[in-house]
C-alpha cells in the first residue's frame, strides 16, 4: 500500500467516524431562558410529551392572526400531554408582554430572549414554531401563518400525542 | 483698539456627490438610497437627508399611524447636531385580513425627509479642519402576505468635513464677538467660497465604513 493510499484510507475513516449532522440538526437547540419574572427555564425543563416552541414577539401582526388559536390548542390539550412556549425575541418589547398577555387572555408561558437568540436558530420571521417529541427531537417546523394553518397545526400535535 | 479680528468661517462640505446619488442599499425587504443636500453649508444651515425606499414585491412596511412598527430614520443625537422631525408621504391603507384590520402602508417606493443643523465648532477646535460624523438608522419593520420578518436597524453613518478659515479683519476692527459685526470683507469673501468643497469627504452609508 503506497503511502498515498493510506492517507485515503485514513481520511475515509476519519469522516466515518465523524457524527451525522443530519440527525445532530433534528435536535432542538437547547435554551436556558428567563420567564417575565425571572425564572430561568431551560428546554429540558419545557419540554413534555410534546411541545411547541413558538418564536415570536408582541408587535408580529402574524403572530398576533396566528395566537388566539395557539392558545386554544393550549388550552385543548395540555392536559394531554402538550406543553407550549412562546419565546420573545426582540428585547425592547418586553414591557409590552404582560398587558399583551393580559388583554388577549393568553396563559402560555413566555420566555424572554433576544436577536442573538434568534440568530442562533436561524429565525428571519415570525411567528415561527417547532413542534418537537419527548426527547426534544423536531417533529416539525412551520414559519408565517395563513388561515387554516392552524388546522395542520392541531392535527401535527394530535398525532404526536396520539389522540 | 485697532486689532485684526479672526472670523471663522466654517463651512461642511458633505461627500462626493457621484457617490452619494449611488449610494444604494439591498436588504432581503426592501432597497433604499441614501443622499444628503446640500453639498456645502455654513455652520446653522439646514441640512436634508433624504431615504428613498423601494419596497420588494409583496413586501409592505409601516407607515406612522400603525399599532405597528413604523419606518423611520434615527440619528443618534451629539451636541452639534440639530435634529428635525422626518416627513412622510402619504400612506395606503392595507387591509390585513386576518385580524380584519386596516393599517397605514407603504408598498411602492416613498421617500423620507429629514432636517439636520449642525451647529458650531467647539472653542478649542476652532480654526482647525474638522469632521462630523453623523449616525444613525433606519429603523422597519416589513411582512409580506404571510410572514413578519424581524424588525431591522439598517446602520447610515456619514462624515462631513468641516472646515476653519481666518479670515483677515476689516479696516477698523471689528467686534471680537463676530456674531454681531456686519459681515465683513473677509466674510463676504469666505461666502463666496461655500460653493467650493475643500476637501474631499467620505460618506458611508448603511454601515459601510465598518
Amino acid at each position: 500500500m503506497t503511502a498515498g493510499t493510506r492517507l485515503l484510507w485514513a481520511a475515509v475513516a476519519c469522516l466515518l467516524l465523524l457524527p451525522n449532522p443530519s440527525a445532530a440538526a433534528d435536535k432542538f437547540k437547547p435554551f436556558a431562558l428567563k420567564t417575565l419574572g425571572g425564572t430561568e427555564r431551560s428546554l429540558s425543563d419545557v419540554l413534555g410529551k410534546t411541545t411547541l416552541v413558538v418564536f415570536f414577539y408582541p408587535t408580529c401582526p402574524y403572530c398576533n392572526a396566528a395566537f388566539p388559536s395557539v392558545q386554544k390548542i393550549y388550552d385543548s390539550y395540555k392536559d394531554r400531554g402538550l406543553s407550549m412556549v412562546w419565546i420573545n425575541v426582540i428585547t425592547n418589547e418586553e414591557n409590552l408582554i404582560a398587558p399583551w398577555q393580559k388583554e388577549h387572555g393568553y396563559t402560555v408561558p413566555v420566555l424572554l430572549g433576544d436577536r442573538p437568540l434568534a440568530a442562533s436558530y436561524n429565525l428571519r420571521m415570525t411567528p415561527t414554531h417547532y413542534l418537537l417529541d419527548a426527547k426534544g427531537q423536531v417533529i416539525s417546523s412551520h414559519a408565517g401563518y395563513k388561515a387554516g394553518d392552524e388546522k395542520e397545526l392541531e392535527r401535527s400535535i394530535r398525532k404526536a400525542l396520539g389522540i | 483698539m485697532a486689532s485684526a479680528a479672526v472670523t471663522l468661517m466654517l463651512t461642511v462640505a458633505t461627500a462626493s456627490l457621484a457617490a452619494q446619488a449611488s449610494a444604494t442599499r439591498d436588504t432581503k425587504h426592501l432597497k433604499f438610497s441614501v443622499s444628503v443636500a446640500p453639498r456645502v453649508v455654513s455652520v446653522g444651515d439646514r441640512i436634508t437627508l433624504t431615504v428613498d425606499v423601494s419596497p420588494k414585491p409583496r413586501m409592505h412596511v409601516y407607515a406612522p399611524g400603525s399599532k405597528y412598527r413604523p419606518i423611520k430614520i434615527t440619528i443618534e443625537p451629539q451636541p452639534r447636531l440639530t435634529i428635525g422631525e422626518t416627513t412622510y408621504p402619504r400612506a395606503e391603507s392595507y387591509y390585513f385580513k386576518p385580524l380584519k384590520e386596516t393599517q397605514p402602508v407603504y408598498q411602492a417606493p416613498f421617500r423620507l425627509q429629514m432636517g439636520l443643523t449642525v451647529g458650531a465648532i467647539e472653542p478649542s477646535s476652532a480654526g482647525a479642519d474638522s469632521t462630523i460624523t453623523i449616525a444613525g438608522a433606519l429603523d422597519y419593520q416589513a411582512c409580506d402576505d404571510r410572514v413578519c420578518y424581524l424588525p431591522e436597524s439598517i446602520p447610515l453613518r456619514w462624515t462631513m468635513k468641516v472646515t476653519a478659515r481666518h479670515v483677515a479683519a476689516l479696516e477698523g476692527g471689528a467686534p471680537s464677538d463676530s456674531s454681531h459685526a456686519r459681515p465683513s470683507r473677509g466674510d463676504r469673501e469666505a461666502h463666496r467660497d461655500r460653493s467650493v468643497i475643500t476637501a474631499p469627504a467620505r460618506r458611508d452609508v448603511a454601515g459601510g465604513s465598518r
